[in-house]
Order: C-alpha cells, then structure tokens, then sequence
C-alpha cells in the first residue's frame, strides 16, 4: 500500500516535468520604421519556458544581445534608450487561455495573456500566437506592437525623425521538452 | 504510515508555494545564466578631450575626426579673444577589427604627418569572466615636414620622426563616470639641447561625468616627470571640456593650455599657461560611417 502510493506521488511529479519545454536561443526581432531610417535589431539568445500542466509562458530576454546593422546604433540603443546597464532584462510573464491540442499538427492560433516588463514598467499583454507541435517539441512564433512611450524611453526632438513612435516586435521559439 | 504521511504532506505544501509564484518559479529556470557581460560606451568617443580614450571604433568603421584650436585668449579683443587664429588637425581612424584601431592624420602645428596603432588587450566585464579595467596599448608615430630654416646645419629625415608609447587603463565605475590613467613614454629623435632627455616619460590622468544621456563633462591631465625638458619652459597639459552626442556625431568642446593637437606633441610641448589666460578654445567633431 505504501509503496504504491509513493509510486503514485512520484510518477505525479514527474509527469508535472515533463510537461516543460524550455529554449535559450529563441529569436526576438524589432524594427522601428521612420521616414529617415529603418533601425533593426534581432536577439538569437533570447530564453523561454512552457509549463504546460499550468499553462504559463515566461521570456527572458538580455537586453544587450540585440544585434544591430551599426555598431553605433547598439551603442546608443543600449547606453540612450534602454540604460541597459540600469535595466538588463525584459522579461514576459503569461499563460495560454486555451491549451494547445498537444496531438495536432496544424499551425493552432492560440490566445496569450500576460504582462511585459521593460526598463521595470510593466504592461500588460495580449496577444494570438501560432503554436506548432512537432514531436517533442512546441514552435511559436508571432509579432506584437510596442509603444516606445509606454515604457519612458525619451527621444530627443533632434532624432525623433529617425525612430518611429510605435517599434514592431517579432518573435520565433521552439521550445524543447525538458 | 507517518512517512507517507509526512512525505504526502511535504508534497502538497512545496506544491502549493509551487503554484503560488508559478511564473516566477518557471523564470527562476534561467537565473543562472551566466553571461559575460562586456562594458560598453566607457566614453563617449575615441578622444578623451586631446588624447586617446579607451574606446575603439567598431570592426569596419571610419571615424572622421576634426580637431581645431583658436588661438590664445589672453590675446585680447584685436585678436577676438584668440578666434582670429586656428591650428587644426584632421584624421581618420579605422577599425581593422574591434580591437585593432589605425589612425592617421595632418596636423597644421609643425606642418606634422602622424599615425597610430591602438590595440584593446583587455576589456572590463562581469558575469562569468570578471575583469575590473579596460586597457589599450597605444603606438604612434609621426613625422614633421616643416622646411629646415637652417640647411647648412645638415638635417636628417630621422631627425623629424617621433614615436609614442602609451598605455590606456580605464574603468567605468558608475554609467555616468569613468576614469583612465595613461602612462607615456615619448621618444624624440631631435632635442633642442644634450640636456634634453629623448626619451620622455608622463603619467596622465582624466575622466568623464554624464550629466545626461548626450552631455558630459570631461578632464585631462597629463604630469611631465621633471628634468626631462630642460632648455625651455613647458608646462603640464590640462583639458577642460564637454562632450554632446547627437547620433551619429559627437562633438566635443573644450578649454586646453596645449597648442598641440596630437598626443605626441602636447604632452611633451605645452607652453600655454592657465594662469596667465594663456589658453586656447578648441572642439573636436567626430563623424562615425558604416563602411559595412
């Protein structure tokens, strides 16, 4: 008797693990498209999680991996705009509103809601992310809007041609089961 | 049966922390991650006012750089408080890579052709690999055309040619203050005098204080070790100055008692003295191209 409720706790706990998926290079993109410049930025080491049995997703993401065509522009992203070493994370805390049906291979649109949190301002988030399943593992990818006011980033007038008000935000994960 | 109980209860208890912060918990996943996390921006641009800073222009990048003095201000109204006169150098830096900087340059003082090779050998960072300063090696050398007045003395090219050995040690304390000291070692074929050393040593020192993103203020010293320059007077260099970034340029404004633009010339030639307004406006404007 002892021994098979213990069995039960155990195989209870263990299938909570195993229903994680976890990925530290998923890839967030940005760009910001003004009259005077296109600013792109892409992030290929940015860390996510899926727990499925609680439907939460978190992203972490290294503010100063983001990768720009200029140099220049890395700089003053990073030294300007996200005080990056003040702030060196934004982060996403969400949950699926609807389970992903784990046993189809469509591409299943999938509301997420939650909160993102930059520069330590947090806003909340609701978004429709396409949800893949391919084995083991869970492809999602989608783009979302981000307005730069929301997050008291101060553009000086002088630039304000050169960075649009609202920056288009892409993302593509593929989380592996843990 | 206790165990089983109490292992029960233990299960459902961490369970329940579990799904208090559950978002949190599954963040915590990633809370060891370490990363080298690289200083950046330690200065604003490549100059601290007059001399090199630790800062590097990124791989494939060209940086324009223009320096200009007026002259002296104690020269009065006639002269408009020294705007009538000018001394200027234009230069171009190179990034080979990010850590290997080529530099040349003309310079109106002395009619002097300079270059330089800037190598950053260590970079300050945290995360996994902790290194609390950044330091550059700096060589230069530079070669003046200025006509001999006195041929029937007999003039060798050599006698033209400087060289420059410098050091870079800098640490951003603070984002908005960073400091560097800079060891020198400056060696001039031809001195005035026997007395006059040729090889010269100096212990400079300066930094940078952010009083907003775009603005801040910088200073520069440089201490000539005594009995090194002996024929004539000279003078420790001091720069007084403010940087303004505006995107692609930064300009940089600055009070200096060096007439020199060239961190081989000054700081073995200051003649200016703040004491006596004998000291010059200058700026510097910089312009960064991608040439990716």
């Amino acid at each position: 008797m002892n021994k098979i409720f213990l069995f039960i706790l155990i195989t209870f706990s263990l299938s909570i693990s195993a229903q994680k998926y976890v990925t530290k290079s998923g890839m967030v993109k940005f760009s910001s498209d003004a009259p005077l410049e296109k600013i792109e930025a892409t992030n290929n080491n940015v860390m996510s999680a899926i727990d499925l049995s609680k439907q939460n997703v978190v992203v972490k993401i290294l503010v100063k991996s983001f990768r720009f065509e200029k140099a220049l522009m890395e700089e003053h992203f990073n030294e300007n705009y996200m005080e990056s070493d003040e702030f060196p994370n934004s982060t996403f805390k969400g949950k699926f509103i609807d389970a992903p049906d784990m046993n189809s291979n469509d591409i299943q649109k999938i509301k997420i809601e939650g909160k993102i949190v930059m520069r330590s301002i947090s806003k909340p988030l609701v978004i429709i992310v396409d949800v893949k399943i391919e084995g083991d593992a869970i492809k999602i990818d989608g783009k979302f809007d981000v307005k730069i006011d929301d997050f008291s980033i101060g553009i000086p007038s002088a630039v304000s041609g050169k960075i649009s008000e609202n920056l288009e935000v892409f993302f593509k994960f593929n989380l592996k089961a843990l | 049966m206790k165990t089983v109980l109490s292992l029960t209860l233990l299960a459902l208890s961490s369970f329940g922390v579990y799904a208090q912060n559950e978002e949190d918990d599954l963040m915590g996943m990633f809370d060891n991650e370490e990363v080298t996390n690289y200083t950046s921006a330690t200065f604003k641009t490549t100059r601290l006012a007059l001399g090199y800073s630790v800062e590097n222009p990124a791989k494939q990048d060209l940086i324009f750089l223009i320096s200009h003095h007026f002259g002296a201000v104690n020269t009065g109204a006639y002269e408009m408080f020294g705007l009538d006169q000018a001394t200027i150098r234009i230069g171009f830096e190179y990034g080979i890579t990010g850590r290997l900087t080529a530099g040349i340059g003309r310079s109106s003082y002395n009619k002097t052709y300079d270059s330089y090779l800037k190598y950053k050998l260590l970079r300050q960072s945290t995360g996994s690999s902790n290194m609390p300063v950044t330091v550059n090696l700096v060589t230069g050398i530079n070669y003046i055309t200025l006509r001999n007045d006195y041929p029937e003395q007999g003039y060798y090219t050599s006698n033209r040619i400087n060289y420059l050995f410098q050091v870079l040690i800098a640490r951003k304390f603070t984002k908005n203050f960073s400091a560097q000291i800079m060891p020198s070692l400056i060696h001039n074929n031809l001195v005035p005098t026997a007395k006059d050393k040729n090889d010269k040593f100096a212990l400079g020192i300066g930094g940078r204080y952010k009083v907003s993103n775009r603005i801040s203020v910088n200073a520069e010293y440089h201490y000539l070790f005594p009995n090194q320059v002996v024929s004539y007077e000279i003078k420790n260099s001091l720069t007084l100055g403010m940087d303004i970034e505006t995107g692609g340029h930064v300009f940089q404004l600055f009070f200096t008692n060096s007439v020199q633009l060239n961190p081989l010339d000054f700081i073995t030639n200051t003649t200016g003295d703040w004491t006596s307004g004998n000291f010059f406006f200058g700026f510097n404007v910089t312009r960064t191209f991608t040439l990716r």
